[in-house]
């Protein structure tokens, strides 16, 4: 009996402490409207912010094979009051965590980021790994409304074109917490890839192209693809790419694809001033020539890597130049770079390195090396 | 219950039969106290015949009907006492009579002498013969038993598709045979007991006595002694009797129905237990990977055996994680599913009417039902099951949108990962629920403190004084040969620790043997 007594208060214990406990934090995924992607933008009738959300409609997905997605668009004056209307616009609570990209418009980024991104990153629903783009649009969420053209989710195309991004090196990879990591340091500045609409023959599509520049967290200009390509190489953020190299004549012939590149940024003084010197060495195949005449007998090998080095390097050191002259804003993280070789000079330079950074002296030596031809050895030749 | 009891007692006294007494001088009062003995009983024979040649010579014979060889009765004892010339010499009083029947008449190999009631009362029921002589105060007991057993099959469980075909039958003696064939060795020994008051089962221990260890010999002896039951059926019984830890659902005492399983074991320093009526031996210490170990892992070739086994592995893990985790995934950490695999639960679950976790239940309950009514239905129906099961209910219900599709994958799965370890499907299905309770209540945290839970308790349990997780998380080579891997013959040069340590060594290792 007593120990019958025993076994049923164990029990009763157990049954009690799992019941009242609740069911913590459960939920049905069907009682959620998946987020794909968010745009924010600035409305001026009201003068508060108006956030657009692009979500997973399965309802629809059940009859087609593929995913359809619904549109929603709400403004208020804060993210969060934004985001918990949206329920009663939905009437399903959003989950957040499936979010892949966040686009800003180019006016909300000019006037500063900090106000609108800090949900994101604060919230414990949302993640801080999704992609942070800004349009280049008048609006952002033009941009997540071409799902109506392209019969698409957005959000998810554009986070495939990131995860392929490595290919082109057009545009800066950027996650929201990489951005605000950029954001605290102070030897380094911000950037975030640009989107726009592209249209051809009547088709609507997303282009991600180019790069908005930030001096603490607002926006003060961009840079195009190719200036983005050239300032990654100063980044140390190559991962692949094509360079285009001019023959002799000064018409563009050649294709190098980047198979890999190091940049190799130092710090020196040199007549009592501070000069970044660059390196960097890029390996590359020959992957096209549009000439029908043998490289190998008119140029060698050597001499397209050598022209192709050279313009590389007066190519980066012009993107240098103009963040130097035109926006001050050390994208290039070269503060970081003398805050871990050279720290007591950085202590020194630490609070006026915006200026400092203006006036810096950058050597760049740019090494190419073709390691391949690809599949051929030749070019095409004519018959006779 | 009780009361029964009391009422045979009083039958008994009634009878007022005192089965110490001494046996009569008289042939017919002998008689007639069996008669009173079995006086209900319609299988007894008596039987009294004379000699032809001298009459002093009378004699009766009583056995059970059906459990005895006739043709050996009446070659073996009614036609040598009646024929049999009596001279002078074969002597003159009852008792050299006897002797001389004992020795020179009856023509059965196995006779006792024996002059206590009881003991004859038993050899009756045991199906022997026995044999009284008018005018001696005793009585031969003869082994002429004879009824029918069933063939020598190959076993139904422990399937093995390379290996010996022989299984285990319901007659002790027979499956004693089938170990003896396989140890030509007089170590191998064979101890006899008598379990259930009232059953009489004949029970035996069978160990190897150079290798068993004598510490377990002596406490599975102890365990039997103190074993309060009035009848036996099979293994089941006994190893519920004596196990250690009666309230774990995991086995503490192997079972298998294969002689060269057994003899296996046997080899290992473990004992086995066989009992009349059975075709189950029991072996014990038993300890975690031995649910892992099919007999025809030691046939085939070893990566080929590891392989299977890693799979067995894997597969009972998967059986007990697949519900919990998924049930946890899709109703707390959503966030941890991939997008697209998320997408395409969701668009499965809408309108769905239940919550997940009732989904869970509901079909895993529907998949036991289909199990149990699997397991006991005559083959020819099996089909039917199957169809009805699988195709009807499944098919209808994911189209009628009762249950969503991705839960039928995650049912099916769990059933199949189960069905890979035939002697862990009660355990695993009981952990299992504890499992999807736990990560019902607490999402993936829940599913991990489930597992830990599982972990301790695993390692907390112990079979006859041997850690059931033996070798388990160990990383020595030696302790690992045969567990989750099967290492080849030529490598398993020791037997595995505690259990084989009274003589470690299978074989000399191939390096020591060169010297």
């Amino acid at each position: 009996m007593k120990t019958l007594s025993k076994v049923l208060s164990a029990l009763l214990s157990a049954v009690m402490l799992i019941s009242l406990s609740g069911c913590w934090n459960y939920s049905e995924i069907d009682d959620m409207n998946i987020v794909a992607g968010v745009a924010i933008d600035k409305n001026k009738k009201e003068n508060n912010l108006q956030l657009t959300v692009e979500m997973v409609d399965t309802q629809e997905g059940m009859q087609q094979s593929q995913a359809s997605f619904k549109m929603i668009s709400l403004s208020g004056n804060t993210i969060f009051d934004i985001a918990r209307n949206m329920i009663s616009l939905t009437g399903k609570k959003l989950l957040w965590s499936h979010a892949k990209v966040i686009i800003l418009s180019e006016e909300v980024a000019r006037e500063g980021l900090i106000k609108v991104i800090d949900w994101y990153s604060r919230d414990t629903e949302t993640r801080a790994d999704v992609f942070l783009f800004v349009s280049s649009e008048k609006n952002a969420h033009e941009v997540l409304n071409l799902n109506s053209e392209t019969k698409t989710i957005i959000s998810y195309e554009l986070a495939q074109m990131m995860n392929d991004e490595t290919f082109t090196s057009t545009a800066p990879v950027v996650q929201i917490w990489d951005f605000i990591d950029k954001l605290e340091s102070s030897g380094d500045n911000a950037i975030a890839p640009l989107i726009y609409m592209y249209e051809k023959n009547g088709q609507k599509n997303e282009h991600v192209n180019g790069t908005a520049v930030f001096v603490r967290d607002r926006m003060v200009g961009k840079l195009n693809g190719d200036e983005t390509k050239y300032a990654l190489f100063a980044k140390n953020k190559i991962k692949g790419g094509v360079l285009e190299v001019e023959n002799a004549k000064g018409t563009p012939t050649y294709s190098l694809e980047i198979l890999s590149s190091r940049t190799k940024v130092k710090p020196k003084w040199v007549d009592g001033r501070l000069e970044m010197q660059i390196h960097t060495v890029t390996h590359t195949g020959l992957d096209e020539a549009m000439s029908a005449e043998g490289f190998a007998g008119e140029e060698t090998i050597q001499a397209i890597a050598e022209r192709a080095g050279e313009s590389l390097q007066q190519n980066i050191l012009s993107v240098i130049r103009k963040m130097q002259r035109e926006y001050h804003a050390d994208i290039f993280g070269f503060g970081e770079i003398v805050h871990e070789e050279m720290p007591r000079t950085w202590r020194k330079l630490k609070d006026k390195w915006p200026e400092e950074f203006t006036g810096l002296d950058v050597k760049v030596r740019s090494e190419i090396i073709i390691q391949s031809t690809a599949k051929s050895s030749r070019t095409i030749k004519l018959g006779d | 219950m009780a009361k029964t009891e009391i009422t045979e007692n009083s039958d008994r006294s009634a009878l007022k039969i005192d089965s110490s007494q001494p046996l009569s001088r008289s042939l017919d009062d002998t008689i007639a106290l069996f008669r009173r003995i079995f006086s209900s009983d319609g299988t007894l024979r008596i039987r009294v015949i004379e000699n032809a040649h001298d009459k002093r010579i009378r004699c009766g014979i009583i056995y059970v009907d059906g459990m005895i060889d006739r043709d050996l009765i009446q070659n073996g004892i009614t036609k040598p006492i009646m024929t049999y010339e009596f001279t002078d010499e074969d002597g003159s009083n009852p008792a050299e009579l006897m002797e001389t029947i004992r020795t020179r008449v009856i023509n059965i190999c196995d006779i006792i002498a024996s002059t206590k009631l009881d003991e004859l009362i038993g050899a009756v029921v045991g199906g022997k013969t026995i044999f009284f002589l008018d005018g001696y105060a005793g009585a031969l007991n003869i082994n002429a038993q004879g009824w029918e057993t069933r063939a020598i099959e190959e076993p139904s469980t422990d399937k093995a598709i390379r290996g010996p075909r022989e299984g285990f039958n319901e007659s002790l003696l027979t499956n004693l045979t089938l170990i003896r064939r396989r140890v030509q060795n007089s170590d191998l020994k064979f101890v006899f007991t008598d379990i259930g008051t009232r059953s009489k089962t004949q029970t035996c221990i069978c160990y190897l006595e150079s290798l068993a260890s004598p510490d377990i010999l002596k406490e599975l002896q102890g365990r039997l002694a103190r074993v309060e039951i009035d009848h036996l059926l099979d293994t089941g019984y006994l190893a519920e009797l004596i196990r250690d830890e009666p309230y774990s659902p995991f086995e503490m005492i192997g079972s298998t129905e294969r002689p060269d399983s057994v003899v296996s074991k046997i080899m290992e320093g473990r004992i086995a237990l066989l009992i009349e009526g059975s075709p189950f031996a029991l072996t014990l210490p038993y300890v975690f990977v031995e649910n892992f170990q099919a007999s025809e892992d030691y046939y085939i070739n070893y990566s080929f055996a590891t392989f299977n086994r890693l799979l067995r592995v894997i597969g009972a893990f998967m059986s007990i994680s697949i519900p919990a985790v998924y049930v946890a995934l899709v109703t707390y950490s959503q966030e941890m599913v991939p997008t697209l695999l998320l997408l395409s639960i969701a668009t499965a679950r809408l309108s769905v009417p239940f919550p997940t976790i009732v989904e869970a239940f509901l079909m895993l309950t529907i998949f036991e039902i289909l199990r149990e009514a699997g397991a006991r239905i005559p083959n020819s129906i099996g089909q039917a099951v199957s169809i009805v099961g699988a195709l009807v209910l499944g098919q209808a219900a994911v189209d009628a949108r009762i249950v969503s599709a991705p839960m039928v994958i995650v049912v099916g799965l769990t059933g199949i990962t189960t069905l890979l370890n035939p002697r862990l499907t009660g355990p695993l299905i009981i952990v299992r629920i504890l499992l999807l309770l736990a990560s019902f209540f607490f999402g993936i945290y829940g599913y991990f403190f489930g597992l830990l839970g599982l972990v301790i308790h695993l390692m907390s349990l112990r079979s006859f004084g041997v850690s059931y997780m033996l070798g388990v998380g160990s990383i020595r080579p030696q302790d690992i040969k045969d567990t989750a891997v099967r290492a080849p013959w030529w490598d398993m040069y020791l037997r595995p620790a505690v259990i084989g340590a009274r003589n470690m060594r299978r074989k000399q290792p191939k390096r020591q043997a060169k010297r």
